[in-house]
């Protein structure tokens, strides 16, 4: 067994850490009163995961997701999640029945995505670069390319 | 017994009377939803065949002011469905497992069909705090003589009085998780309540969330499955790259175990357990590295009802590259100057998106309960949605000679297969 796991130890170290290189085709979009303007990718994966809950100026936090089949969705999964939709409804199955906690709320277009963020003052969801208008801010995102 | 059981089933009864109610609401606002959902549908249709007209001048403007009041309804709606929504989303969550299974093995032990588990389960987040229960509908097993001893999936009461009859159908009703929580940020939260031990697998023990049918045979020796108590928990985490290098902890007071029922603890001195984890980096196909110890002190009143002191520490891991997975957990236990060991490794990969395979070698060594044992299982899952998974696992059997096993009784490696159905909803 203690070969098992420092042959495992040996393979993580040898990994080298590679974010993906494919360019973001979404960016990140909140309330226009949410006095943040920028979010590194881990603190965005943790707001998805809903491992984070409160914003900075006490406003809770309202990660919008789009609908399952949405390309956008699944770029977004991939880019910022680092998993596939799939594997993400499996990890909400996880978190439901350990946590009680269940998936963020879907919408299923920009239209509604901008909405739902413009009228909701804690939200945070994401829409391809030409659907953003002047009702949501945009939200810097390091580390995400 | 009998009365027991069905005081137990009407309180049940009576317990999910307001979830069925409350189910049967969201259901109606989740077809209000649907049809709202329809209607925007049909106004983006005519908003889009609308704005691909090209309206000569003279009709120019009223088309103008036509789509403009379909937009304004589109908004209308959207706003209704967000509404409906966020009603549906603030209600109690309510979820559950079921579980059947079916079991075979070379051993004394018969076959049987089992409809293992129903459980329910209702949460709720408020700010900071989150709560949750869980129900557990457990039905004895068809044949008396079978004891869960040999690794069932499910994690109380330990050593339960005997069936007294063997009439399929009879079971038990159990409050498996019933806590509160506050969490302050993620530095510090505090959990009060029945909760499950902090290790991996007791923490995901569920039968939709393992990949065995089976539990390790060393799990219910070592740490208790449950604690009542007060655990305290939190992490930092520092960013690397695109991900974060955390440590987290836990800390927890509880009532001893005695007999496998903490209610049983009338003494001052509690048990009291830590864990401290280290969550590495990760990134490209290096999706999870995570190590965490485990120290459990406490006492535990055995057959004899005596009270003995029980330390047990152990250690896990849980690695997870590409479509590859590696779980291990190792402990060891001392009461009555006795030492208990256990461990399973078990690696499995994801063949295709509905398909994985796993393989778990495990062993127990435990002179308290008398048995040394090596297991080897394979088995195959096939899950068509996250929520369903289809269950099937050979395993081998090797009892090991130990000066404390039962010399005198002739100990035979034998065979089995074990399978099960569980939904998720």
């Amino acid at each position: 067994m203690i070969r098992t796991l420092l042959a495992a130890a040996l393979l993580v170290l040898l990994w080298t850490d590679h974010p993906s290189t494919q360019g973001a085709s979404f960016v990140v979009v909140v309330n226009k009163a949410n006095p943040v303007k920028a979010l590194t990718l881990v603190e965005l994966r943790r707001i998805f995961m809903k491992q984070s809950r409160m914003w900075s100026h006490a406003e809770p936090m309202v990660p919008v997701d789009w609908d399952s089949t949405a390309d956008v969705r699944q770029q977004f999964s991939k880019q910022v999640m680092n998993r596939s939709v799939r594997e993400m409804a499996e990890y909400w199955v996880q978190q439901s029945m350990t946590q009680g906690i269940t998936p963020p709320s879907t919408q299923r277009s920009a239209r509604s995505v901008l909405r739902f963020v413009a009228g909701v003052p804690g939200a945070i969801s994401y829409v391809p670069p030409a659907d953003v208008d002047d009702t949501v801010m945009v939200v810097k995102v390091t580390g995400l390319q | 017994m009998t009365r027991t059981l069905v005081l137990a089933v009407v309180l049940f009864i009576a317990g999910a009377r307001p979830a069925l109610a409350q189910q049967s609401e969201i259901a109606a606002l989740r077809a209000e939803l649907a049809r709202q959902q329809a209607v925007i549908a049909q106004l983006l249709q005519r908003l889009d065949a609308l704005e691909k007209e090209k309206p000569s001048s003279a009709v120019a403007a009223p088309a103008s002011a036509a789509v403009q009041e379909l937009q304004d309804d589109l908004n209308a709606q959207e706003d209704s469905v967000n509404s409906l929504r966020e009603i549906v989303n603030n209600k109690v969550n309510v979820n559950g497992y079921y579980n059947f299974r079916f079991s075979a093995d070379g051993s004394e032990e018969p076959a049987a069909f089992q409809q293992h588990h129903l459980g329910v389960i209702m949460a709720k987040q408020l700010g900071r705090f989150n709560f949750l229960m869980e129900l557990e509908l457990q039905n004895v097993p068809h044949h008396p003589e079978i004891t869960p001893e040999n690794g069932e999936e499910h994690a109380d009461e330990g050593p339960e009085e005997k069936p007294e009859s063997d009439i399929s159908g009879e079971g038990q009703v159990a409050v498996e998780n019933a806590w509160m929580e506050y969490n302050h940020n993620r530095h510090f939260g505090v959990r009060v309540g029945k909760q499950l031990s902090p290790q991996y697998w007791w923490q995901n023990h569920y039968p939709n969330l393992t990949l065995s049918t089976l539990l390790p045979i060393y799990l219910r020796e070592l740490f208790p499955a449950e604690v009542v108590g007060v655990m305290m928990q939190g992490s930092v985490a520092k960013p690397v790259g695109s991900s974060e290098f955390g440590v987290g902890y836990k800390f927890y007071v509880a009532n001893n175990n005695f007999e496998g029922n903490s209610r049983a603890d009338l003494r001052d001195g509690k048990a009291w357990g830590a864990r401290g984890q280290l969550r590495f980096p990760t990134g490209g196909a290096l999706r999870r590295f995570d190590v965490a110890a485990d120290i459990y002190r406490g006492h535990v009143g055995l057959t004899t009802k005596e009270l003995v002191e029980d330390n047990v520490v152990g250690f896990e891991s849980q690695l997870e590259i590409s479509r590859f997975r590696l779980q291990t957990e190792w402990a060891r236990g001392e009461s009555l100057g006795m030492s208990r060991t256990g461990y399973y490794v078990q690696p499995a990969v994801r063949l295709h998106e509905d398909w994985i395979s796993f393989y778990r070698a495990e062993q127990l060594d435990s002179p308290r309960i008398r048995r040394a044992e090596r297991r080897h299982i394979a088995g195959l899952n096939y899950r068509p949605y996250p929520q369903i998974a289809l269950k099937g696992e050979f395993y081998r059997s090797q009892p090991l000679e130990r000066e404390f096993t039962h010399a005198d009784e002739e100990q035979k490696p034998f065979n089995g297969f074990a399978a099960a159905a569980v939904f998720f909803f």
